[in-house]
């Protein structure tokens, strides 16, 4: 191994040391350098709040948007997490719309095309649902709770509301 | 501090084999390249920028979402890279595509709402191959870099620095999560029901994935279960970087932690499978290898029925013989050609031989050769034997333990006998009954003419000569001339008594087994009738070699005691346990150290280069063994391995892939430093 190979080494092996040992000691992310907080929050309330997507079907009823080909890439943690930090951290509700009506547009794309066999919708709800946490979630249906914080819906000129009809 | 220096430079700069880097690679990158292949990360262009919360990375970079058809191409190519990385076709270009293209890609549906942490270690592992030497070997670039006639690639520091830097990063992940569990909420994140309740939160559909079974729910039922799994989690997690400093620790960790990854998929759902995949790293495949080609006969290509009988290929001799050549070779397929020719035209009379080539683990076409030599030798004398673990040692026990005959001859692969040299040996175990073993004349062929401060008389060593014109006995009397096995031939009660030759000295084997048999009062005879050529390359006639070879060789006298059991008139004692020491040397050492240092002084005053040299080497020696010393205070005297030495009577029956017992421990060893 040559010494200018060596030195190269060095600076490899001490960007990757430092870059992590900084992100740790300071609780910053640096992507691909992290901190790793994953589950470090401790929950002691019994009560789980979560933001949660429900559908509006044609005959106006609600549907939980929880199957993974739905919304897809969009999952049941980085949707309803992102929308948390629009709506409450920046208190940005005309995103939170814009993120909606991606979703619902999504949905019905994704509906169409035969990659879910999910109900038609013509609309889109957000809300903040709060369950008594239970064994099995036995409750998954019964929330304790819930508050409206946005909602979507398609435009009646759209061809996906008309087939949704 | 110093000792603290040596550690961290062992630790990042052992040479190492190219296969622990390059089959690492193969599995990581052909693993990532299987995993992604269904993935699409196209879709991320036509998610609403409403969700575009950008990460460190891209916010910082001003890095934005290409078009769909752009990331599709991205995405094309970062595929065909990690492929092309896993095979090893144009390695670097292709690795350090991966990098480039991996880090956007996959660092791109982190900026739409939430990072995961699955896949940074990856983007980190991909920069530190793409800067490694990962395709030296097990690729299509070695391939066909052997097929133009280069070299195989040795063992360097160039395969483990990016291996351990790997690691590493694994390890500040792991340790990384446990800490912040500990800094962040203490212990009531182990005391307290967090654990119990997670588990029940997970069953909400809150996660990337839903746990794959619902036993969480099971273990949050049941009282400590939660928090016994808190314990066990963080104290894994934080622990886990001791992984990369015990050896005894490091299976027991890295299965832990490979098991809290699969914990963590079945009870709460985050997906980590591709993770697991960096854990490639933690095997030692090198050493994987060669255990598959000793318990795996299937691993070599299938010998012809006929041919497989009785010692690998070659048929058996026509009787039990009374002299085997044995012959360990490793590599040198192109120089064997004359050497069989020559052996195969031994003049003999009166007595059965037969000559046993062992390819120690080569990587060339050395058993092509052997074997075409085979297909020409009519009398059926010669085989074929392939002993993978690397060293002399060991294929030189495999060829004893192969062979039945009552003498035993070693020949060094680059040596030339003379056509009547098989016979002298035999005249000469007649004419010795008291002879345990005995050496002959190894003569040099000059690749080049030798330099200006070259003699026989003090350079000897280094070039493996011995060129003495008078016959001597070498016993407990004796015992600072050394026999060499580049033209040795032992009874086969030697081995019989004491065993063969210990795998654990790179260098110097001959030597330690020659102070074993001393010691048993055996004796062995130097005569100058058996005569080999053996051809001196011009490497080892640089200045450079000289001084490595003194260095080298301390370090293994100083391991096997020489210097302590042999005094300065050449009479082997038993070593006094109160004898006079300095840094575990003997003082009698640092004084012939001393007389070299004033001799090289006054050489040096006087301008008289070659003298100056001769005291040069040997002040390397003192210097290297007393280094040595300070190390290994006792020495590691390990014995060779005993061997099943074949009754002649079993003849027929012999094994027919080779396998030595080595007993010896391994445990007790330092690292072998390669010769």
């Amino acid at each position: 191994m040559t010494p200018k190979r060596r030195i190269f080494a060095y600076v490899l092996i001490f960007g990757v040391i430092l870059g992590s040992a900084y992100d740790i000691a300071t609780r910053q992310e640096h992507w691909p350098f992290s901190d790793y907080p994953m589950f470090s929050t401790i929950h002691r309330a019994t009560v789980l709040e979560w933001p949660r997507l429900f559908g509006v079907t044609a005959d106006g009823s609600e549907v939980a948007l929880v199957d993974h080909d739905y919304l897809w890439p969009l999952d049941q943690s980085r949707l309803p997490i992102g929308l948390r930090h629009l709506y409450r951290t920046e208190q940005d509700l005309p995103r939170v719309h814009a993120a909606l009506e991606d979703c619902l547009a999504r949905y019905e794309r994704r509906r169409v095309a035969g990659r879910h066999d999910g109900p038609a919708l013509r609309g889109i709800r957000l809300y903040m649902v709060a369950w008594d946490i239970q064994p099995y979630a036995s409750n998954l249906d019964q929330p304790k709770a819930r508050e409206l914080i946005a909602e979507a819906t398609l435009p009646a000129s759209s061809p996906l509301d008309a087939r949704a009809r | 501090m110093r000792a603290a220096a040596r550690a961290w430079y062992r630790f990042w700069f052992r040479p190492a084999s190219p296969a622990d880097l390059a089959v690492a690679r193969l599995v990581f990158f052909g693993g990532l390249a299987l995993f992604y292949a269904p993935h699409r990360f196209a879709v991320w262009s036509e998610v609403t920028p409403a969700l575009w919360q950008p990460i460190w990375l891209f916010d910082r970079f001003d890095i934005p979402v290409f078009s769909a058809p752009i990331v599709l191409a991205l995405e094309i190519i970062w595929k065909l890279s990690l492929l092309t990385s896993a095979i090893g076709l144009m390695t670097t270009a292709s690795i350090a595509t991966s990098a480039v293209l991996g880090t956007y890609l996959l660092g791109l549906p982190h900026n739409f709402g939430q990072t995961y942490h699955f896949d940074a270690v990856l983007v980190l592992a991909f920069w530190i191959l793409a800067f490694s030497r990962a395709g030296d070997a097990w690729s299509v670039d070695a391939l066909i870099r052997t097929a133009r006639g280069g070299g195989r690639p040795k063992w360097s520091a160039e395969y483990r620095w990016p291996v351990q830097l790997v690691l590493v990063a694994l390890s500040f992940v792991f340790f990384a999560a446990g800490f912040a569990k500990l800094t962040r909420t203490g212990l009531p994140w182990i005391t307290s029901d967090h654990i119990a309740l997670l588990l029940y939160r997970v069953q909400y559909h809150i996660s990337d994935a839903d746990p794959l079974v619902n036993w969480g729910v099971a273990v949050a039922g049941t009282p400590g279960a939660a928090s016994l799994m808190a314990f066990t989690t963080v104290l894994v997690e934080t622990a886990y970087p001791i992984a990369l400093f015990s050896r005894r620790l490091r299976a027991p960790m890295v299965l832990a932690g490979i098991g809290l990854i699969i914990g963590i998929r079945l009870l709460m759902g985050p997906t980590f499978e591709h993770f697991l995949l960096i854990n490639a790293f933690w095997v030692p495949w090198s050493r994987v290898i060669r255990w598959m080609r000793r318990t795996v006969p299937e691993y070599r290509p299938a010998l012809p029925a006929a041919d497989a009988l009785p010692m690998a290929i070659g048929g058996a001799s026509k009787g039990a013989p009374d002299i085997a050549v044995v012959v360990p070779t490793c590599n040198r397929a192109a120089q064997l050609t004359p050497l069989l020719n020559r052996l195969l035209e031994q003049e003999c009379s009166g007595f059965e031989w037969e000559i046993l080539i062992v390819d120690n683990n080569s990587r060339d076409h050395t058993r092509d050769v052997v074997e075409a030599a085979i297909c020409r030798d009519g009398s059926r004398r010669l085989h074929y034997a392939f002993e993978p673990r690397q060293g002399p040692s060991y294929a030189r026990n495999t060829g004893v333990e192969l062979t039945s005959a009552k003498v035993i001859v070693f020949l060094d692969d680059d040596g030339i006998p003379g056509r009547t040299w098989l016979q002298a040996f035999m005249d000469a175990f007649d004419a010795h009954p008291e002879a345990d073993c005995i050496g002959g004349r190894v003569k040099p062929q000059w690749a080049a003419p030798p330099p200006e401060w070259y003699s026989n008389r003090q350079h000897a060593g280094p070039v493996a000569l011995q060129d003495r014109p008078n016959a001597a006995y070498v016993n407990v009397n004796h015992a600072s001339a050394c026999l060499l096995t580049a033209n040795l031939g032992f009874r086969r009660s030697v081995f019989e008594a004491i065993g063969g030759f210990s795998p654990h000295y790179f260098r110097g084997q001959d030597r330690e087994l020659e102070m074993r048999m001393w010691r048993a009062g055996m004796q062995g005879l130097y005569l100058p009738a058996m005569e080999v050529m053996v051809e001196v390359p011009r490497e080892r006639l640089t200045r450079r070699y000289h001084r490595q070879w003194h260095a080298t060789t301390a370090y293994y006298h100083a391991l096997m005691r020489y210097r302590d059991m042999v005094d300065v008139n050449g009479r082997m004692r038993d070593e006094a346990p109160d004898a006079r020491r300095l840094l575990g040397t003997p003082l009698f050492l640092y004084r012939a150290g001393l007389a070299h240092a004033t001799g090289w002084l006054r050489a040096a005053l006087m301008r008289r280069a070659v003298e100056r040299f001769y005291h040069e080497t040997r002040l390397w020696y003192y210097a290297s063994f007393i280094l040595t010393r300070c190390r290994y205070p006792k020495g590691l005297c390990v014995p060779g391995p005993a061997l099943r030495v074949r009754d002649r009577s079993t003849r027929d029956v012999p094994p027919v892939h080779p396998a030595v017992s080595a007993t010896a421990s391994t445990q007790l060893l330092p690292e072998t430093r390669a010769s």
